[in-house]
């Protein structure tokens, strides 16, 4: 069932891909970086450089066109969906539970659109995936390498992996396993982290110079930290789980007029709320712990949101959604289990997603 | 919680999706919004980019690529001299062309040089237009170059009352 899920999730994004043929939405933002990388005259950008690294493969591979462009995220989302269904069986171990948070992934509208675009969110999540799932696996090593690719990709990931980092402290703490072996590992997790982190950033701007580095690092936090008030088609932290704010984006030259829909179901964020509810019920009172680490990453992804003074947008959401539908799945398993209310549900999220399709991939 | 609030949460939310993705624009805003899209571009390309242009060179900025680059959003310009090494950003309100042109003429004096990026696009219904002048501009004495954002009103460019 994972393969079909996972053959369907890839071939529903390769359809149509190189529709529109020019750049949409933040492609605009990305593509002049990417096409400048290549051209070795990498140029200062706003985030850390691993997505534009990344994301310039294909291009090389496929050359500069709007296949080359978005195959990288396109590949990267279906990963995606194949790593939160080995998080979630991981977690819960139930089968159903993880086919529902992969399901409920791959038809995400949210998660779907982004991943035909030219940007940075579907990569880090994906890496950050990535770093989540070493870190179950007790794979310190390599979940250090993921966390530094995911950083360097966008800050972001700082939320759940400073989280991440702490619980392996309490592991530690908690199996009193205090041999200097034992403490190396978190110790050294941080320090390849940050490793990766600069290497990434010095080679990007071919500059191994540690002063310019951090330089970079504080112009990227000017530029994040000054951006302020109120733009267009932004919406407040909260009101992505309330009714999600839709965002229409037009693009047309002579004789062309595309359109893209950046949107979430308000079913799976409703549903999600909900199981967060339940989740965090089933965590104080009856003491199940395995649900967690999911309840936690997902808030560490969107509490700080809450707290942003500056211009936020519904995609922003895009790192939470794989924890958030974790629980989906888990929670739609426990309490309706294989009932018809269960198929009933996840064939709303399907149908709506097919409801929504024309809008989401620009036609 | 058993099966049966289970059952009852799952039709709320189905019921009240359904009607939503249905009910909000979500499927409907193609035809109407290409006509109004299409307007305020053609009024844009008729007024509003002349002007900018304008205040460009007056500023002494020169025009090295854009105009109306048709590969990108509407309106899209891009008139770049050099980078700037630091950012801040600095918000208005506008109402009308004129009120660009002096907002900016007040500011010329600190203006130096920089990146001046133009671009617009229609926002959701009411159609109001953001229209952001990005402006990456050193300024006198702080050194800092500015981001410059303005938000418009479609009929603004027509010199009427903003908004509607």
């Amino acid at each position: 069932m994972l393969i079909i899920l996972l053959a369907f999730s890839i071939l529903i994004r390769l359809v149509l891909l190189t529709h529109p043929n020019q750049p949409v939405f933040d492609e605009l933002n990305y593509l002049p970086y990417i096409q400048q990388y290549l051209n070795g005259t990498p140029s200062f950008l706003p985030h850390p450089p691993l997505g534009v690294i990344i994301m310039g493969w294909g291009v090389e591979i496929f050359g500069d066109s709007p296949l080359g462009w978005r195959i990288v995220p396109v590949l990267m989302a279906t990963i995606g969906v194949w790593l939160t269904y080995l998080l979630a069986f991981k977690i819960t171990r139930r089968e159903n539970s993880a086919l529902y948070a992969a399901a409920f992934l791959s038809f995400s509208p949210l998660w779907f659109t982004i991943s035909r675009i030219a940007m940075l969110d579907i990569i880090m999540t994906v890496l950050l995936l990535g770093a989540v799932y070493s870190y179950l696996n007790k794979g310190y090593w390599i979940g250090a390498v993921f966390a530094g690719l995911a950083l360097s990709t966008k800050w972001v990931a700082l939320f759940p992996l400073a989280l991440i980092y702490g619980l392996i402290w309490l592991d530690i703490l908690r199996n009193r396993q205090f041999k200097v072996w034992d403490c190396l590992k978190p110790l050294c997790f941080p320090l390849i982290a940050v490793v990766i982190y600069f290497g990434i950033s010095a080679c990007f701007f071919k500059d191994f110079n540690p002063a310019h580095l951090v330089e970079i690092q504080k112009t990227i936090l000017k530029f994040q930290a000054g951006i302020k008030g109120d733009a267009l088609n932004s919406s407040p932290a909260w009101s992505w789980y309330l009714i999600p704010q839709f965002i229409p984006c037009f693009n047309s030259g002579p004789g062309w007029f595309d359109k893209i829909a950046i949107m979430e179901n308000p079913a799976l964020l409703w549903w999600g709320i909900v199981s967060a509810g339940l989740v965090l019920e089933r965590i104080i009172r009856r003491k199940v712990t395995n649900l967690c680490l999911p309840w936690l990453l997902w808030l560490s992804l969107t509490l700080p949101f809450f707290f942003y003074q500056r211009p936020l947008y519904l995609y922003y959401l895009i790192p939470a959604l794989p924890f958030l539908y974790i629980m989906s799945g888990e929670m739609l398993e426990e309490t309706a289990g294989q009932s018809f209310w269960s198929k009933a549900y996840l064939g709303f999220v399907i149908l709506s997603f097919f409801y929504l399709y024309p809008q989401l991939v620009m036609k | 919680m058993n099966k049966l609030p289970a059952k009852i949460i799952i039709i709320i939310i189905v019921a009240l999706s359904a009607w939503v993705l249905v009910s909000r624009e979500y499927l409907n805003y193609g035809s109407q919004r290409r006509a109004e899209f299409d307007q305020a571009r053609k009024m844009a390309n008729q007024s509003l980019m002349p002007a900018v242009v304008k205040i460009a060179q007056d500023l002494g900025i020169s025009e090295k690529t854009g105009k109306f680059a048709p590969q990108s959003s509407p309106g899209y310009l891009l008139l770049q001299q050099k980078t700037g090494e630091k950012i801040t950003q600095i918000e208005y309100g506008l109402t009308s062309e004129r009120d660009l042109y002096r907002k900016i003429n007040r500011r010329k004096e600190i203006l130096a040089h920089g990146i001046l990026q133009f671009w617009m696009d229609p926002g959701p219904a009411p159609l109001s237009w953001n229209l952001n002048l990005t402006a990456d501009l050193k300024i006198r004495g702080q050194s800092e170059p500015a981001i410059f954002n303005y938000y418009f009103a479609p009929n603004a460019l027509n010199h009427q009352s903003p908004g509607r």
